[in-house]
């Protein structure tokens, strides 16, 4: 029908020319020159970061220090598309904060900013358009087949930000070396990174809960058998209240308690995907029976985040699976949960060893994603990385406090502490997504309670050491791009129907022997061949 | 009988002819309606109370407000603030009549067009038509044509790739064919042209199926985002892709580390938004409702 | 991901058709060149378009519409048969014949889906379709005027409101700590998980369609219903038939047009349930029940980027679509109902 009508359209001819097929190769990010670090003499943190990635933390906003003298533009404009969460802010005519931050940057910032849903959508459009944009975000998804990608689109920017190179660019010199690994592909630098706390955590806990069943911390827990246990403690039906309850069963949290490897393991060279491992059955056997036993919320593996987080700020449920990120600010779980009810308080879950010895957490947030450049000439590549640079400002400086606060007087007032209070147009005027653009490194800081920031920097000092990095994070095979998710699909169906006590443990060890047979075993021959390489 | 039900049954306009209504069959109508009823405003009231509730009070309510213990303006408040949300909801407007004006033309005057069974290419242009209900173009194809025609980030490109839907033009067509055809005939020989007729005869007894298929475009256009999200940039979103952006924060799919980028806004902030595009629907409504439902078009047709 | 969704948004239905018999036909015709039957004077083409001139005029700027925004680009299509990458273009992404095609037919998970999308669409063909039209034959015989104005004006109303809110509201009501298993807990009997028991996901997603959209289907109807001749009441009462034969023999009739219409219609789109209501509570149930076609092409193409495969799901989708619609519209023929359009053969 249609379809006969539009070969034709193309005439018999154009078929025959159609592209062959490219090699999809396999690549390794192992041999980069990587950028040097650089620390910057920023301010004192209150609590210093180490060296292995625990991020600094400030109980107040230090005095603000200028770290860009120069305007990057010099009138010119900058294109961009990146994810927009939140709000859409307020267009640049209407938007002190947009029209200051042009001031000082020399010039224009046009930006697309894309829900975060549609932006695989979008992109993928857009550059079938053959408009790119000359910062692009790779939010991780959009593409599949990202080396070729990048290979035929985006600037290699090793010779401007390798080694020594990346001095021209302070503040992103002062971005340490385990968040540039994520920006490397088939050996060169392609992108900037937007760095993270290197672990998303393992949940969070409600404390007072926890307290009235004899616990004042997480960390007590001797077992899965204690675990058990507490959680039968803490649920109670008839008082509408349950242990846990969280979308897709917060499963993070029992993973990192039965030490199931971070999406690979890597023995020597010899890769096994998380699923084929026993303890990943080991998990999913134990929240099963947690579900059958009631308590679990049923029905909340279906939950939206909303209503995920109003049960928990309302003390339904006592432990719920978030990203540590979601602790902090305005509506971060640190404020809303005692807002809620002054007795409650929230505490990330430090986790246990199923089996009395350690927990294993997975260094799964080192970067939110990379944002890539389009190929240029290298002035304008220069140019480009100089705003980077300006967007990249760290925590304290000048520049940080105008794009993440705004305009001074208008969008913040600062108190006695030195402390910006927002004011009521600040939300959609900071809205614009500079920090999706470029980024610092993330330091911990909420100024209205120093427990806030107190609680969730330990919390970070003992969940990165016990974390583990995917070892194919940095690796590219063809497969995973095309067909990863689609074979990984029937697993998490399996998973969730066996957690839900829909179907058997068997149904589940047969969805894993078919990811091996449909793809699995190809996609780790082709990460051991790059990480062999 | 209180006075309530007598002055209900004040407004009733049974014809002479009809029988008197069993009091059996009443109430069970009645029970039917009052069913109806609730079902159809309880989540309504849910989305206004709790757009008027507290963070705290929504979470220690599941979600789902009925009664709000302290209102507050606050999440309008907010939302209103920056005027983010009222230039949306202006642009959503003209879009909006603009673009169910264009659609009814061009529709009425298609759908009139193929009302002569022998037209040259009469069949042709009507399978064309129907064609595309079952086949659309994709993303990607759609995109690349507005690229070419330079109505990238303008609003015509919220107007033009979907002006007219040959539902809604098959069901114009099919009203048209179903008019008494004797009068156009009489005018005819009386040396009126076909615009002549379509403007002075068809149209005045066309105000049903005109308000009906003018209220699915409208709401159609009230309603599009997916245009919108893939030609405009944000600057120029109408309401319909402010609300979506509200709404998708608060359901991610997934559980990743990423997910917690996300700030949900409060449940407040995003039933509001759901109310404040209610509105004109609500206040359009009534307007049109008078021209498809019983007691204003009886017997014109006729004559 | 389809714009199929947003090209019916203005669903819903069709509109008054009077009582009164279709014009007469003048015999066969045939859109092109061949003349009419000897009945009727010879026509040349050329002073057929010029009889129709103004006739043609109208149709046109419709025409051009649907030319340069439907057809020019449905030559996209032609990703179904490609290995489709957007940086690559048309021209260069790799040709692959009928791989999409055959990789999607030999996906047992797309058979399930396609069996999910065809158990939901026939259970809401019979459980939703009737639903608006009885609803507006109830509206239609309230006589007071307050009471139907305003159960008319409240009744459109959750087709409005998104359907998280709405998922939302079932969950508060039917979810498992919702207020119906807690009455009936209360009562004694039996526990029933109406939103996460698989065997019961059809009739959940269709009672959820009907609350959202019932009420905004009566619309058409309700118009329908409005051209339908009074005298023809009037006369049937005098001549002694009651309220329910008047329905049975002025009514339905009156309106059958209208519904055959729809349904036509509908068989069109019969392998399009939604996305964003199934998607919402497909992990609740599981993909054995819960994935619909819409949600396969999203979880098997969309997510790895699979241009090529999502557009051969929707060119299946057309076909079958197409083959019911003028199926069902022959079969509308053989009741003596006109359809979507009159062929050839019509009366």
């Amino acid at each position: 029908m249609a379809s006969l009508g539009a070969l034709t359209l193309f005439g018999a001819g154009a078929l025959t020319a159609c592209g062959q097929r490219t090699a999809n190769s396999v690549s390794n990010a192992a041999d980069a020159l990587l950028p040097k670090t650089i620390p910057l003499k920023a301010q004192t943190p209150d609590i210093a970061g180490t060296a292995d990635g625990v991020p600094a933390a400030f109980y107040k906003y230090p005095a603000p220090f200028r770290s860009v003298e120069k305007a990057p533009l010099n009138g010119g404009t900058v294109t961009a598309i990146t994810n927009l969460f939140g709000t859409a802010p307020n267009s640049r005519d209407k938007n002190p904060a947009w029209q200051a931050i042009e001031a000082r940057l020399g010039g224009k910032v046009e930006i697309n900013a894309v829900s975060s849903d549609d932006y695989g959508t979008k992109f993928n459009t857009m550059v079938a358009g053959g408009d790119l944009p000359d910062l692009m975000l790779n939010d991780g998804s959009a593409i599949p087949n990202i080396v070729e990608f990048l290979e035929a689109k985006c600037a290699d920017l090793t010779p401007l930000l390798g080694g020594d190179a990346i001095s021209a660019y302070p503040n992103l010199a002062a971005i340490p070396e385990i968040f540039w690994k994520n920006t490397v592909q088939a050996g060169k630098i392609y992108s900037l990174p937007i760095p993270r706390n290197l672990t998303g955590g393992s949940g969070f806990v409600n404390q007072t809960l926890l307290q009235k069943v004899g616990l004042s911390s997480t960390e007590e827990i001797k077992d899965k058998d204690d675990f058990y246990k507490v959680l039968k403690d803490l649920t109670n039906p008839s008082k509408n209240q349950w242990a846990l309850g969280s979308t897709k069963f917060g499963m993070t949290m029992m993973h990192h308690i039965f030490r199931t490897p971070n999406q690979w393991r890597n023995s020597n060279g010899k890769l096994t995907r998380h699923i084929e491992t026993d303890e990943y059955l080991a998990a999913v056997e134990f929240a099963a029976k947690l579900y059958k036993d009631g308590l679990y919320v049923p029905g909340s593996e279906g939950w939206t985040k909303s209503q995920m987080v109003n049960a928990f700020i309302s003390g339904k449920v006592a432990m719920i699976y978030d990203g540590l990120p979601a602790y902090t600010g305005p509506t971060g779980y640190g404020r809303t949960l005692p807002a809620a009810n002054p007795a409650n308080k929230a505490v990330p879950f430090i986790p246990f060893g199923y089996d009395g010895g350690k927990a294993q957490t997975w260094l799964d947030n080192i970067t939110f994603g990379t944002v890539m450049l389009k190929k240029n000439d290298d002035a304008k590549l220069k140019e480009v990385l100089s705003v980077a640079n300006f967007l990249a400002a760290p925590f304290g400086s000048e520049e940080f406090l105008l794009l993440n606060y705004g305009v001074a007087g208008t969008d913040y007032t600062m108190d006695a502490n030195g402390n910006p209070i927002a004011t009521d147009r600040a939300l959609l005027d900071t809205a614009v997504p500079w920090k999706y653009l470029a980024a610092p490194q993330q330091v911990v800081f909420d100024p209205s309670d120093r427990s806030i920031v107190d609680t969730l920097h330990s919390a970070y000092s003992k969940l990165i050491p016990l974390g583990v990095a995917d070892p194919c994070e940095t690796l590219f095979s063809p497969t995973q791009a095309t067909e990863g998710s689609k074979i990984m699909q029937p697993v998490s169906d399996a998973a969730t129907a066996v957690i839900a006590g829909r179907a058997q443990i068997g149904t589940l060890k047969d969805a894993i022997a078919g990811w091996k047979k449909n793809g699995g075993d190809t996609i780790r021959a082709e990460y051991e061949q790059a990480l062999n390489a | 009988m209180t006075a309530w039900a007598r002055n209900l049954r004040a407004g009733s306009e049974r014809p002479v002819w009809m029988e008197k209504p069993k009091p059996g069959m009443q109430v069970v109508k009645l029970a039917a309606l009052v069913i109806i009823c609730f079902m159809a405003l309880y989540p309504l009231f849910a989305v206004l109370a709790t757009s008027l509730s507290s963070q705290t009070e929504i979470a220690n309510n599941n979600g789902l407000v009925i009664f709000p213990k302290e209102p507050t303006l606050a999440a309008y408040r907010t939302i209103f603030a920056g005027g983010v949300v009222t230039d949306a909801l202006l642009r959503s407007l003209v879009i909006t009549v603009v673009g169910t004006a264009l659609s009814l033309a061009v529709t009425v005057c298609m759908a009139y067009g193929l009302t002569r069974r022998d037209l040259v290419g009469g069949r042709f242009f009507l399978m064309t038509a129907l064609f595309t209900m079952l086949f659309s173009p994709g993303i990607i194809p759609s995109f690349l044509m507005v690229k070419e025609l330079g109505l990238l980030n303008s609003y015509a490109s919220l107007v033009l790739p979907t002006l007219m839907s040959a539902f809604n033009l098959v069901v114009v067509r099919s009203f048209f064919m179903n008019l008494p055809q004797e009068l156009f005939e009489a005018a005819k020989i009386d040396g009126a042209g076909d615009f002549r007729i379509l403007i002075k005869m068809v149209l005045p007894l066309s105000k049903g199926v005109l308000a009906v298929v003018g209220l699915f475009y409208g709401v159609g256009y009230w309603n599009a985002f997916f245009n919108a999200m893939l030609y405009l940039n944000d600057d120029k979103w109408p309401l319909s892709m402010i609300l979506r952006q509200y709404v998708l924060l608060g359901q991610p799919m997934g559980d990743s580390a990423a997910v917690a980028e996300i700030a949900v806004p409060s449940q407040a902030i995003q039933m509001a938004v759901v109310v404040v595009s209610l509105i004109p629907i609500v206040i359009v409504f009534p307007f049109l409702q008078r021209y498809f439902t019983k007691g204003v078009l009886t017997g014109a047709i006729k004559g | 991901m389809s714009s199929n969704s947003q090209t019916l948004t203005s669903v819903a239905a069709p509109d008054a058709v009077t009582v009164k018999s279709p014009p007469a036909v003048p015999g066969k015709r045939n859109g092109r060149a061949k003349k009419n039957k000897p009945t009727q004077r010879r026509h040349s083409l050329m002073a057929r378009i010029r009889r129709d001139k103004v006739m043609l005029a109208l149709v046109l700027p419709g025409f051009a519409y649907f030319v340069v925004f439907h057809y020019i680009p449905l030559a996209g299509n032609i990703i179904a048969f490609l290995d489709y990458k957007p940086y690559l273009g048309f021209v260069d992404s790799v040709f692959v014949g009928f791989d999409n095609f055959g990789a999607m037919f030999s996906d047992s998970a797309f058979w399930v889906a396609l069996r999910n999308t065809l158990v939901i669409t026939g259970l809401q063909l019979v459980l939703f379709f009737p639903v608006p039209i009885v609803l507006a034959l109830l509206l239609n015989s309230i006589m007071s005027k307050r009471i139907r104005n305003f159960v008319q004006s409240v009744v459109y109303l959750p087709h409005f409101i998104g359907w998280v809110i709405i998922v939302a509201v079932f969950s508060e009501i039917l979810g498992a700590t919702g207020v119906v298993p807690h009455v009936l807990e209360n009562l004694g009997l039996p526990r029933f998980d109406a939103m996460t028991t698989p065997e019961f996901f059809p009739f959940l997603v269709t009672i959820q369609a009907v609350w959202k959209d019932a009420g905004w289907g009566t619309i058409i109807f309700l118009a329908a219903l409005m051209n339908v001749d009074q005298e023809l009441y009037e006369a049937a009462a005098v001549d002694g038939a009651g309220p329910w034969s008047r329905m049975r023999n002025i009514t339905l009739p009156g309106i059958m047009p209208v519904i055959i219409l729809l349904l036509i219609l509908n068989l069109g789109s019969i392998l399009s349930v939604g996305f964003e209501q199934i998607v919402l509570q497909r992990d609740n149930v599981g993909p054995g029940a819960g994935e619909v076609l819409d949600t396969y092409v999203y979880f098997h193409g969309i997510q790895d980027g699979q241009w090529g495969p999502a557009a051969a799901v929707g060119l299946v989708k057309g076909i079958v679509g197409l083959i019911l619609v003028l199926g069902a519209n022959k079969l509308a023929h053989l009741f003596g109902q006109e359809g979507v359009y009159s062929s050839d053969t019509t009366k």
